[in-house]
């Protein structure tokens, strides 16, 4: 009796320096468990009067002003085609590290002499997809509806150009020192911070893009899809594509002959990874309180069976 | 130079029993050149330089610039193939000291160090991979962003690397002959085993979580919501395989570094492990049968992904778990070896397929990465070896040292 | 021995370095680090805008060419007014369907000359550069 209660004492003693341990270890990495609580996985409901841009594709005569705008305020080197050729037309383009917004050219079904042109950029998601994916919290969505981005915390590991659905950011793989994510910021602390639109939408002659408010422009989209239902497709996309998106567009032309990528979840991006991240406290409580209970059930088991020999030498 | 006078130089004798393997400094050069050493070296002469040009270059030379495809053998290969595979640390330390199942003791420490090593070419592929490798510490210390799972990823792997040294220590201590760190280092064991499946839990789950924000680029027989318990599950069989293949491994290459406890007992261990390792890949084969149902993906089975799914779960999953489980049942030790070399290339086949092969599958063109990947990561999984040999021929992973036998 | 063992080593890493750099052609390592350089606060924005002179429009040759006077001065009806008095700044929050001078311009006339398939419909052809371009 008297020896199976010191084999006790023996085993509670192990168990509790390896629970306070596992204790401690669980406080200590519950702290990261503030998971939720941090822009990019919580439903956007912030910043109603946030900023957006409607682009209207009907109009675009693919003049590339909004390209060399872009290029000149954020000191861009300049290309080797210059913005007035129109022969970049030939080749699809995606957005590079030192061509932000590039316009591309689509046949029109509806008239082979009025080509569409689109431009291509950021869109600016209301729950951007590289701000949930970033580990350094290098994205922000800005209150004006702007999705900016810190160099100075960028390690270059690339996982928000893996997650972006509209393939849009572009890295510096050609600088050894100091590569960099690049894409669209929406002009955000010359322009934008200020109310003023981007410098593509202030370039473009023909007014193609529209800077307001973005519930605004929600509105005026549904207007002119309804005051001419003959000349637009009935869409908005960016209205619900990835959740909502502060750039948005309009065209006359359906989206999928337009290079547009139609099966864009409508769930925004970071909701994806709530269900894994919010499984990790669980994780990190429950985990600790089986494990010690193996270890115990083992340990018993142990003793039983030394016990039960040292019955069987008697 | 005779016997009696090496040892008037305390730190030259230190050096030539623990460096150099008992022998004199040119004898031990002169048993460098093997052709297995010629080999290695032959590696390294082209690895070293290219590695360098990395950093002088920028990644463009080690990779293409593709922003459709960002990540290439080093994040898909180096990283998501060898963590499966380094599990083998906290499966056997946490059957040993949690489960009870002593009988794995002699085990344990090689487990250990093929996960320490394994992990540390891990954080070796990913410092060779991200744009600023000296930005690596910056989100352990600089700029948190905890809403993302690469973030936990990143700590975890961080801790948990920690860990597996923290486990290694005894068999280190017992090398350097520390009588005092080694108790140390021994009563953090329990500890630091369960700190261990925490964090392998979570970061081998995570990996797989990473993939959960790109549902449009992962083919949808792969991506399913249940990606981080099909990564951890077939973690379990990846590292059971693993130790299965580095134990037959080592009975080939370092027989004379084991003792017999290693050696009389391994057939039996094979056997037990091999038993697990069968459970395991039929329980993850039926949850990847849930993760297709889940998804109603029935119809993709017969589209030329599909395809390949079907053989790499029939091939590389069902197949392995059935060979085992005969092995298991005959004792057919040759056949579970076998079989776990089967396994292995499944676990990094499914790696590989769900960030690299499948990804990106309705882009209408593939790309394939640079052939200056493959020289790296080769050369970095040389690096591994040579660094296993290393610890190998001195330490007590494979034998009890003789100071501290039946202490531990 | 061992100081030459060392020296053959710190000679051996020094060569490997000379022959990396010597391969490593790439002038864009330079090219990039100029893209750098955070630029000025303030970017005047119209030099876009000022990158062309001035347009020199005929009003009688479109007088001759337009069916009637309401194609080009589409409001009010009946009224022929100049586009200036009701498009001025783009993006009024209250009037978001109305584009600015510019787009007004721009729409009004290049949309014409595209339905009508004759007429300059580039930018040089309107208007010249500036000769100053940035």
């Amino acid at each position: 009796m008297g020896k199976k209660e010191e084999g006790k004492d023996r085993r509670i003693k192990i168990t509790r320096r390896g629970f306070l341990k596992a204790t401690a270890a669980t406080g200590g990495i519950s702290l990261f468990s503030k998971a939720n609580s941090v822009v990019g996985v919580e439903k956007f409901t912030g910043a109603p009067d946030r900023y957006g841009v409607l682009t209207d594709l009907s109009l675009c005569v693919g003049c590339r002003s909004c390209e060399a705008a872009c290029n000149e305020i954020n000191n861009l080197p300049q290309p080797k085609v210059p913005f007035d050729d129109q022969s970049v037309f030939e080749e699809g383009r995606r957005p590079e590290p030192n061509s932000w917004t590039p316009v591309n050219r689509f046949s029109n079904p509806q008239d082979k002499n009025k080509p569409i042109f689109v431009k291509r950029q950021c869109m600016h998601c209301d729950e951007p997809a590289c701000a949930a994916a970033c580990l350094v919290g290098a994205f922000k969505k800005t209150p004006e509806g702007a999705v900016i981005y810190n160099e100075d915390v960028c390690i270059g590991c690339r996982y928000c150009i893996a997650a972006c659905p509209f393939y849009v950011p572009a890295y510096d793989y050609a600088s050894p020192l100091y590569p960099k994510v690049r894409k669209c910021i929406l002009c955000y602390e010359k322009k934008v911070k200020k109310g003023e639109p981007p410098a593509c939408v202030e370039a473009c002659p023909m007014e193609v893009m529209t800077f307001a408010k973005r519930k605004d422009l929600i509105k005026l989209a549904h207007k002119k899809i309804l005051e001419k239902p003959d000349k637009y497709v009935d869409h908005i996309y960016g209205e619900h594509e990835a959740g909502g998106t502060s750039w948005m567009y309009i065209s006359p032309v359906p989206f999928e002959k337009l290079g547009f990528i139609t099966d864009v979840s409508t769930t925004p991006y970071p909701e994806f990874a709530r269900g894994f991240l919010s499984a990790v406290p669980m994780v990190l409580i429950l985990w600790p309180a089986l494990l010690i209970g193996f270890y115990m059930w083992s340990s018993s088991r142990e003793e039983i069976f030394k016990e039960e020999r040292r019955d069987d030498h008697d | 130079m005779t016997n009696k006078t090496i040892e008037a130089y305390p730190l030259r004798s230190w050096m030539r029993e623990k460096l150099f393997l008992g022998m004199p400094f040119d004898e031990y050069l002169k048993s460098l050149i093997t052709p297995f050493n010629i080999f290695v070296a032959c590696i390294l002469l082209v690895g070293i330089p290219m590695y360098f040009l990395r950093y002088l270059q920028g990644l463009i030379f080690v990779m293409h610039p593709s922003n459709e495809y960002p990540w290439g053998l080093f994040i898909c290969l180096g990283l998501l193939g060898i963590v499966p595979l380094s599990a083998t640390g906290f499966i056997m330390a946490s059957a040993v000291y949690l489960f009870g199942l002593k009988e794995y003791k002699p085990l344990v420490r090689l487990a250990v160090l093929t996960g320490f090593l394994g992990y540390a070419c891990a954080v070796a592929f990913i410092f060779t991979d991200i744009g600023r490798s000296w930005r690596l510490p910056y989100p352990m210390i600089l700029s948190f962003g905890p809403q993302s799972i690469l973030f936990l990823v990143a700590w975890h792997v961080a801790l948990y690397l920690s860990t597996q040294f923290v486990e290694f220590c005894p068999a280190i201590f017992e090398w350097l002959g520390s009588d005092r760190f080694r108790r140390w280092a021994l009563y953090t064991t329990i500890g630091a085993t369960i700190f261990g499946v925490i964090l392998s839990t979570l970061h081998q789950s995570a990996l797989g979580a990473l993939f959960l924000l790109m549902p449009g680029k992962v083919h949808p027989l792969w991506y399913s919501p249940y990606i981080p318990v099909f990564f951890f599950v077939s973690s379990i069989w990846a590292g059971l395989s693993m130790i299965i293949l580095v134990s037959w491994i080592c009975t080939k290459v370092f027989r004379d570094k084991a003792d017999d406890g290693f050696l009389n007992g391994l057939d039996n261990l094979t056997v037990g492990m091999g038993r697990a390792a069968s459970i395991t890949l039929f329980a993850y084969f039926a949850i990847k049968i849930i993760g297709v149902a889940h998804g109603y993906h029935w119809n993709l089975l017969t589209t030329s992904y599909g395809y390949w799914f079907q053989l790499e779960m029939f091939g590389f999953v069902l197949l392995p778990c059935f060979l085992f489980a005969q092995g298991a049942r005959y004792r057919n030790v040759r056949l579970l070896r076998i079989t776990s070399i089967i396994a292995v290339v499944g676990v990094v086949l499914n790696r590989l397929n769900l960030s690299l092969i499948t990804f990106n599958w309705n882009l209408p063109h593939r790309e394939f990465p640079k052939w200056t990947e493959y020289i790296i990561v080769l050369t970095i999984f040389t690096v591994f070896v040579l660094l296993f040999r290393w610890m190998v021929n001195r330490m007590p992973v494979l034998r009890e040292h003789p100071q501290y036998k039946g202490m531990h | 021995m061992k100081r030459t063992t060392l020296t053959l080593v710190l000679v051996g890493v020094i060569l490997l370095f000379v022959i990396a750099y010597t391969y490593s052609s790439e002038k864009n390592v330079l090219a990039t680090a100029a893209t750098q350089t955070k630029g000025p606060e303030t970017i005047v924005l119209e030099k876009i805008t000022n990158k062309y002179e001035p347009v020199s429009f005929s009003h009688e040759m479109h007088t001759g060419v337009a069916e009637n006077c309401a194609q080009c001065h589409h409001t009010p009806p009946g009224e022929n007014i100049a586009c200036s008095e009701c498009h001025g700044a783009p993006f009024d929050p209250t009037e978001l369907n109305k584009p600015g001078l510019k787009g007004a311009y721009h729409r009004q006339c290049i949309g014409c000359h595209k339905d009508a398939e004759s007429g300059p419909t580039g930018c040089t052809d309107c208007h010249a550069k500036k000769s100053e371009k940035k």
